[in-house]
């Protein structure tokens, strides 16, 4: 059980190494990510600050700034309310920041108001807050700002509420009243705010001035505006105020880069890995069918050589009963014929001592005898063939010397436009019967002779093939030795397949009638079987033939014991 | 000119062999086969025996070695148109068996006449 697991690990190894290392690297790309996005995300944290600053600052600089004016205004029109509202409606339609401005008594009744939209949207939203700070509206002496409210059209406001107490109003405390301004504000954002993004919380500590902090300011921020603002601003107690900032929405909130890139990396290892193990799994399976492929191509070889084998065998043994056949009827034929042969051939010669020589009589009897001289060669040859069993003297004998005198003799019939050359690698020591080399060299050469129509060449070559490489010939059956090989070559017409088939079959011949018995390779054939050889012939139409003869070397060791 | 006894089974060829020789002034007496000559034999008596080998009843070979018991100075040659005995030849084996020469059918006539003169020869020398 465990070894098979550890064989698993073993065989999975690099798929498992490439799985820990994709994860290791994962997981370090995604801590380097982490910091750097803290980083950038307190970055931005600053500068969103510092922007927030500078803006809120701007922009109740600015405000404030129309409140006096506005207050300015009124205090000149005191008691004149319709210039008053007149001097609203300029206001608000020169500066687009202002969303609303009302006035409201010290009974906390709004006396009028003046809105860019329908009053009703913002009655609905200054109703409740004058309600919630009825209390304390009026005992304020100095510039407030509230809280940032939701108005119904998704916009966020602040109230500017600037307390004014008109001249005489100690007196007629129905003359107090404050004018309240609805800003648009736009970067003053609330944390509850439905906004898109990630929320960044910026915490401002935001104290309310005092009463008294007021009115010693109260000459300050009415002519030294931005000094006094700045301070109230800052001084609302904790107050949340988010930001919107649509980066870090993209980075932190719906797909972090860092956890993206981990779980991307822990993906890439994890196929990476399968991959791995998919390739090494292919490599060993190629392997086990490379050695199945190559067990099988040497099985089909071993086959087809068998095949091959067992096919020469039969032709070979074919061949031989064949031949034998042949040849024991040959012998029976050959000795009857040799009998007519003779009294045909006496009686012509004593028939003819009957005649004078120059009668015509005379001289066709001679040419009866001299047909009777062909038959007798036939004969002689037929029995030649017939008596290859009979028992030859095997002596020890050099192929080269004994092919050398055979060459002697022959040079003389072949003719002088016929090339003959012998070339002797070897000695070409062989068990043998002096008689039967010569017959093979004279029949192969007379052969060769007759296939060139008297002209072209005769490469005779003798050389030695060893042991190792007699096994790769597709000659069969010989025995495990070194052999000694003769080739006969001539640039004669050649054979077709069908002629080489049969060239070593007795009776069969290509040649005119008379020219040839069909008994020459045959002959040949049955001595090399005799010697315990092998003959082949490979020819090509038109350009010649080439018959190879294979004998087994006499083995040096044998020859050594037979002398000794 | 000798006593020739010719044991031929083809009558052909014995009735050639026998004006061959008898044209060669030698005095003939024919047999068909071995038996035929063995028969002859107890009345006649030759310098030289020609005789095939492969003939019906006795062979040749059969024949030859039966005279060389009784006449061993008889003078025989043997002619044959082939056939084996394995492992050696009829001619060959008839050599052995005591015949003085042998010869291959067809024959040729002029070296058969010239052997015999040659033995006729010898055997005059052994006689003197």
């Amino acid at each position: 059980m465990t070894t098979g697991i550890l064989r698993q690990l073993k065989k999975n190894r690099h798929a498992y190494v490439i799985a820990l290392l994709g994860f290791l690297v994962s997981l370090g790309l995604f801590y380097a990510l982490q910091i750097q996005e803290e980083r950038y995300i307190l970055n931005l944290a600053q500068l969103g600050i510092e922007t927030i600053d500078t803006h809120i600052q701007a922009e109740l600089n600015f405000n404030a700034h129309i409140l006096k004016h506005v207050a300015d205004q009124t205090l000149r029109v005191d008691d004149q309310p319709a210039k008053v509202r007149s001097l609203v409606t300029d206001l608000l339609t020169t500066y687009p920041q202002i969303l609303a401005l009302l006035e409201v008594n010290y009974n906390n009744k709004i006396n009028w108001i003046q809105t860019k939209k329908e009053a009703s949207v913002y009655k609905n939203v200054v109703g409740p807050f004058l309600q919630a700070n009825s209390g304390s509206l009026l005992s304020r002496h100095s510039l407030w700002v509230s809280s940032p409210l939701n108005l119904p059209d998704k916009k966020i406001a602040l109230f500017m509420v600037l307390p004014y107490s008109a001249p005489g109003a100690q007196k007629n405390p129905a003359a107090s009243h404050y004018f309240i301004a609805l800003l648009d504000c736009r970067y003053l954002i609330h944390r509850n705010a439905q906004l898109p993004g990630m929320v960044f919380k910026v915490y401002l500590n935001l104290q309310p001035i005092t009463p008294s902090e007021a009115n010693s300011h109260d000459q300050h921020w009415l002519f030294g505006v931005s000094k006094t603002l700045y301070s109230a601003l800052w001084q609302i107690r904790a107050q949340e105020v988010t930001i919107n900032l649509g980066i870090i929405h993209l980075i932190s909130k719906e797909a972090p880069l860092s956890w993206m890139t981990f779980i991307l990396g822990i993906l890439i290892s994890i196929l990476l890995a399968r991959s791995t193990a998919l390739s090494d799994l292919l490599k060993e399976r190629t392997i086990v069918l490379d050695q199945i492929n190559q067990d099988l191509k040497s099985e089909i070889t071993n086959h087809i050589q068998t095949e091959a084998s067992k096919k020469n065998l039969e032709k070979a043994l074919l061949q031989g009963q064949k031949l034998q056949a042949i040849g024991t009827l040959a012998g029976g034929i050959a000795h009857d014929f040799n009998n007519i042969l003779y009294a045909i051939r006496g009686y012509i010669e004593l028939a003819r001592e009957e005649i004078p020589k120059d009668e015509i009589t005379y001289k066709n009897l001679g040419k009866v005898l001299e047909a009777t001289y062909r038959g007798q060669d036939l004969i002689s040859q037929i029995l030649t063939f017939s008596r290859r069993q009979q028992h030859h003297e095997f002596i020890p004998l050099s192929l080269k010397t004994e092919i050398t005198g055979a060459l002697a003799l022959l040079r003389s019939t072949v003719p002088q436009s016929v090339e003959l050359d012998f070339h002797a690698a070897t000695e070409g020591k062989i068990m043998g019967n002096k008689t039967q080399i010569h017959q093979i060299i004279v029949n192969l050469i007379n052969n060769a002779v007759d296939a060139m129509d008297g002209e072209g060449k005769i490469d005779l070559t003798l050389s030695q093939i060893p042991a190792t490489e007699i096994q790769g010939l597709k000659i069969s059956p010989l025995k495990l030795n070194n052999y000694c090989r003769i080739e006969v070559k001539d640039t004669g017409h050649g054979m077709d397949q069908s002629t080489m088939d049969r060239v070593f079959e007795p009776f069969f011949t290509t040649k005119e009638v008379g020219k040839g018995t069909g008994l020459g390779l045959s002959t040949v054939h049955s001595i090399v079987k005799d010697h315990l050889g092998e003959i082949l012939v490979n020819s090509q139409i038109g350009k010649g033939s080439t018959f190879t003869i294979y004998f087994p070397e006499q083995e040096p060791l044998k020859e050594d014991q037979t002398h000794g | 000119m000798a006593k020739i006894l010719l044991v031929e089974d083809d009558e052909l060829v014995r009735d050639m062999l026998a004006q061959v020789l008898k044209k060669a002034s030698h005095e003939v007496t024919c047999a068909s086969d071995g038996e035929d000559a063995a028969k002859v034999l107890q009345q006649v008596r030759p310098d030289i025996m020609v005789t095939d080998i492969i003939m019906p009843k006795k062979s040749g070979i059969t024949l030859i070695s039966e005279v060389k018991n009784r006449h061993p100075d008889m003078e025989i040659i043997a002619i044959s148109g082939g056939g084996r005995l394995d492992p050696i030849g009829y001619l060959d084996l008839s050599e052995n068996l005591g015949a003085s020469v042998s010869f291959e059918k067809p024959v040729d006539n002029t070296a058969l006449l010239m052997a015999i003169d040659l033995l006729l020869q010898g055997k005059k020398k052994v006689d003197a």
